[in-house]
């Protein structure tokens, strides 16, 4: 007990301060009263000694001082700072933009790589995934059955979940939303651990038999956005495409499922067995028996003391029983289900699949070095002011050390000052690390897969960017300190102190050739991934792509049928071309860059080959929409209708493979499902369809009007083409007027977002933009830094070395010699710096050839170009310093001793 | 130790009342200094060996006065005992008879 009264009376001394320095001192005068009674006043005062010291042992015994030391610190830093706002500004800005892009890619990196599920012990819950044993693949497919046979005859999991995604029509009163959800098995609840906030979960029974129970658990989002966010809900009946569903309870508040590539966050969970109203995938198939549709994905909770290598080779077990029995189906598919193998991976590192994480860890890589490397350039040029700083307070801190503060307590201070700057910089910094979060959010596919990126500054983003603040503040820091400690008091304090701030000068110079060096690692960066940039938008075929609008009508509701479909398609052309500002107008059902295509197996009997080409279905005036230009031939018109003879139109690729050397117009081809014999009425120029780096492939376009819809895989296409518009004027006042147009036709068709092919083009190029935008402005900023810290140290050289430039031209220098010697001395630093910058840029560059297109990471242009650039930045920047020695008048230089 | 057995031989007693003490019965061989002496009654302050609180001096003045407290001698004990063993203990080495 006597510690903790020990432990009151010490936290109670701050509020007794006054009170404890009034006794102390009427205390220490009454013994000095009563010393000088007895021994005389003189004595009295001599053997008392410091009675300064002596109060402060006392009030140290309370152990306060280190708290109060502090205070007084920050007090004394927080002036010394006031009394140099140009200096304070520029620190805390330059430090503000470097600990701000790293805190705002830690942001992300945290949310995609390093934060947990949300849910009690996420860490036991492991995904099923197959990779192939042949490729680097690796998928978690599986079938409805596969799924049953996975969750009945495991030994290892506690409960294994489904889950599919799905995306519906909601019907709220009378407007209609595209509302993204899964389909879950009825476990799925309880293997998280996550109860509804209202309501239940899924009965067992309710997933047992296709389409009979529609019942809906909704996302609390979508309760509180539509639903009205009352406990009534429960209960209630909600339209769900065209069949009434009864809503049995509402997710807790941020349940998102188990994982974050996807477009959106799901916002309702309905049995699996309901597939046949939800899943447009299932197109009456019986997705209950079939084992060859994988439209599931399953993840469990592994039994208490079952580790995942005991698991994986329970799953091992029966995935090679199910390669004896039921996956024979896939025995014709080349790398299919027979040649993979079982992978375990922990549910938390699942939620980006894990094909895709080494993808997104390679770029997160990429951006936190760069972004890294900034911070670095940053600390470097705060340490190069603070040291400028320091040789200036040279005489401040001489006096100080005169009087009797000790070192330690100096370099407390110095750091404390260190510290208040880089704490300030890092609060500017969130400032920074929003903004910039908000735009690396703004690029929507930067990593070339649907990825829900959630931007937001939350505790552990904080913490990140505080520790971030104070390790910078220890960095820039102890550089000039170690001046403070060579630092002696005599020659500081003599007038002449100027002169000996040589010292440290050694560092400054290396911080500057540093400075360079990144810069140019940044700016060499920068180029390549422009030139990438560049390359990639030039594959795209597409003629003045920002004039063209696409809209995606979606019409892949069951009332679309054929004949429906086929209707709406051709009123809707009519309806748009007669919209004024219209040049153009047609159906595409794979536009360019959209990453996916589909191919068919074709032959020519003729040839006598068997072959596999990709295939396109536009209608007539698609070629001239996007300006895809004919190379012979003719492209389709109006005649090639449903009941004229078959045509087709080939790419160049195509004509060159099937029929080398010949004229491929008039050929016949034959598709073999269904089967179907055309004829070859053009050529047009190749386009890449599936993404930039796509390699040629043959590929031939069929006339919308005389696609054969009889096939459900070709319905399905058909379903869910996309229109084009090429427009004259502003395209952005065609988009109103043709969803207007849209809903004429049907006011239900949710139409998606209306963009230019443009700005749709460079929605998949995400990656590349903001790879290149970061790195070009990034670098921009290191350089100018670099250039600022360049020209500090030529002018600080030159104003040292006054005298010895008068001396020089007394003795008969020319200015000129003058001028070139202080060039000289930058392009030296600038010199080094390129060159420690070349080879670093060298061995990072191969790191990133994978990202790189149509450049050679040691392209030998760039790497020159940015060199040279440098070179002339750093002659201009050390113009100045250069003229001002020059025009040195030695009389007044040798006179200013 | 010194300052807590002057309070306990004493009674309340000023801080120079307690340095004077201990000159006078050491004959002028402990001296001890202001500037350990209030350092020192702070810790014991704060330990809670001793309380502090002002009265009148023989002089009529106004002197801050220590009192030993319960826990005070308790230590006092305590420390008087380990003394007096150390002090044996050199005793029996510097004369081994």
């Amino acid at each position: 007990m006597e510690w903790l009264g020990q432990l009151w009376r010490r936290l109670l001394f701050p509020f007794r301060r006054r009170q404890f320095e009034r006794d102390l001192e009427e205390e220490m005068r009454f013994h000095l009263e009563m010393k000088a009674r007895d021994s005389g006043a003189a004595a009295a005062r001599r053997e008392f000694g410091n009675a300064a010291l002596l109060r402060e042992d006392c009030r140290e015994a309370w152990g306060w001082m280190a708290v109060e030391r502090l205070a007084q610190d920050a007090r004394y830093a927080a002036r010394m700072l006031r009394k140099s706002p140009g200096f304070t500004a520029v620190v805390i800005l330059t430090l503000a933009l470097g600990i701000g892009v790293n805190t705002a890619v830690f942001s992300f990196v945290d949310r995609l790589l390093l934060r947990p599920l949300p849910f009690p012990e996420s860490g036991r819950l492991a995904s099923l995934n197959f990779r192939s044993t042949r490729t680097s693949y690796v998928g978690d497919g599986m079938s409805y059955p596969d799924y049953l046979f996975f969750r009945d005859r495991n030994g290892v999991f506690s409960g294994l979940a489904a889950y599919g995604g799905a995306e519906v029509s909601f019907r709220f009163g009378d407007r209609v939303e595209k509302v993204s959800g899964e389909l879950v098995s009825a476990n799925y609840f309880d293997v998280l651990r996550v109860s509804p906030m209202l309501g239940r979960s899924f009965r067992a029974e309710e997933d047992a038999v296709p389409g009979r129970d529609p019942v809906v658990v909704v996302g609390h989002g979508l309760w509180r956005r539509r639903l009205g966010g009352g406990p009534a809900i429960v209960g209630r009946r909600i339209a769900i495409g065209d069949v009434s569903f009864t809503v049995i309870g509402v997710a807790p508040p941020g349940f998102a499922g188990l994982r974050l590539d996807r477009k959106e966050n799901p916002e309702f969970w309905v049995p699996t067995m309901m597939y046949p109203v939800v899943a447009g995938f299932a197109a009456g198939g019986d997705l209950q028996h079939y084992w060859g549709n994988q439209w599931l994905s399953a993840t469990g909770r592994l039994k208490p003391g079952v580790t995942l290598a005991q698991a994986e080779a329970n799953v091992s077990s029966l995935v090679e029983q199910l390669k004896a029995s039921h996956w024979r189906i896939w025995a014709d598919q080349a790398d299919g289900p027979l040649e993979s193998a079982a992978l375990l991976v922990p549910a938390n590192q699942a939620q980006i699949s894990p094909g895709s994480r080494k993808g997104v860890v390679t770029f997160l890589g990429l951006l936190l070095t760069v972004v890294g490397l900034v911070l670095l350039i940053a600390c470097a040029n705060v340490a190069s002011l603070m040291m400028a700083r320091a040789v200036k307070r040279r005489k401040e801190i001489g006096v100080r050390l005169a009087l009797g503060a000790g070192r330690g307590r100096m370099l407390q201070q110095l750091m404390t000052e260190s510290l208040l700057l880089s704490l300030a910089g890092g609060a500017a910094g969130l400032g920074v690390a929003w903004f910039t979060s908000q735009a690396l959010a703004g690029y929507r596919q930067p990593f070339r897969m649907e990825l829900l990126l959630e931007t937001g500054l939350d505790g552990r983003v904080l913490a990140f960017g505080l520790a971030l603040s104070i390790l910078t503040g220890l960095l820039f820091g102890i550089v000039p300190l170690r001046q403070a400690f060579r630092l002696d008091v005599v020659p500081a304090l003599k007038v002449d102190s100027t002169r000996r701030g040589a010292c440290g000068f050694g560092m400054r110079n290396a911080l500057v050739v540093a400075q360079v060096a990144l810069s140019l690692v940044l700016l060499v960066g920068a180029s390549l991934f422009l030139r990438t940039l560049r390359n990639a938008r030039a594959t795209d075929v597409t003629r003045d792509a920002g004039h063209v609008l696409l809209i995606d009508p979606s019409l892949a509701e069951q009332k679309y049928d054929v004949s429906r479909t086929r209707l709406f398609y051709t009123n809707l052309l009519d309806r748009v071309h007669a919209l004024p500002g219209v040049t153009r107008a047609a159906l595409v059902a794979t536009a360019p860059t959209g990453g996916r295509r589909n191919s068919m197996d074709i032959a020519s009997r003729v040839g006598g080959w068997h072959s596999n080409a990709d295939f396109n279905f536009v209608s007539d005036e698609y070629f001239q929409t996007i300006g895809l230009p004919l190379v012979r031939g003719r492209l389709f018109n109006r005649s090639d209708h449903e009941g004229a003879p078959g045509v087709a139109v080939i790419n160049e690729v195509m004509a060159r493979r099937f029929w080398p050397g010949e004229d491929p117009v008039g050929k016949q081809v034959e598709f073999l499902k269904p089967p179907k014999l055309v004829e070859v009425v053009g050529v047009v120029r190749d386009g890449r369809f599936r993404g930039y780096r796509d390699t040629l492939r043959p590929c031939f376009y069929v006339p919308l009007a005389q696609v054969d819809g009889a096939g459900s895989f070709v319905s399905y296409i058909v379903q869910r083409m996309k229109l084009e518009v090429r427009t004259a004027g502003d395209p952005a006042r065609l988009a109103a007027a043709i969803a207007e147009e849209i809903h004429a036709l049907d006011k239900d068709l949710p139409v998606g977002p209306i963009q230019t092919l443009e700005s749709y083009r460079d929605a998949g190029l995400g990656q590349e933009r903001l790879l290149a935008t970061l790195l070009s402005s990034l670098g921009a900023l290191a350089a100018l830094i670099a250039a600022i810290g360049l020209g500090g140290v030529l002018s600080f050289a030159v104003a040292l070395r006054t005298r010895e430039i008068g001396i020089r031209m007394a003795l008969g220098a020319a200015s000129r010699q003058v001028l070139r010697s202080v060039l000289l001395d930058a392009l030296e630093l600038v010199g080094a710096g390129i060159a420690i910058g070349l080879a670093a840029a060298l061995l990072l560059a191969r790191l990133i050839s994978r990202l790189l297109y149509g450049v050679s990471p040691t392209d030998p242009a760039t790497y020159a170009s940015v060199a040279g650039g440098l070179i002339v930045v750093g002659a201009l920047v050390a113009w100045l310093p250069a003229l001002r020695a020059s025009r040195v008048d030695p009389v007044v230089a040798l006179r200013n001793e | 130790m010194l300052i807590l057995k002057s309070l306990a031989r004493l009674g309340p007693m000023h801080g120079y009342g307690i340095a004077q003490h201990i000159q006078q019965v050491s004959e002028d061989v402990l001296q001890v200094e202001e500037g350990s002496l209030y350092p020192a009654l702070q810790r014991m302050l704060i330990k809670g060996w001793v309380t502090a609180e002002w009265g009148q001096s023989d002089n009529h003045r106004r002197a801050r006065y220590y009192r030993l407290t319960r826990s005070g001698k308790k230590q006092l004990t305590a420390e008087i005992s380990e003394f007096e063993k150390t002090i044996r203990a050199i005793a029996r080495v510097i004369d081994p008879a």
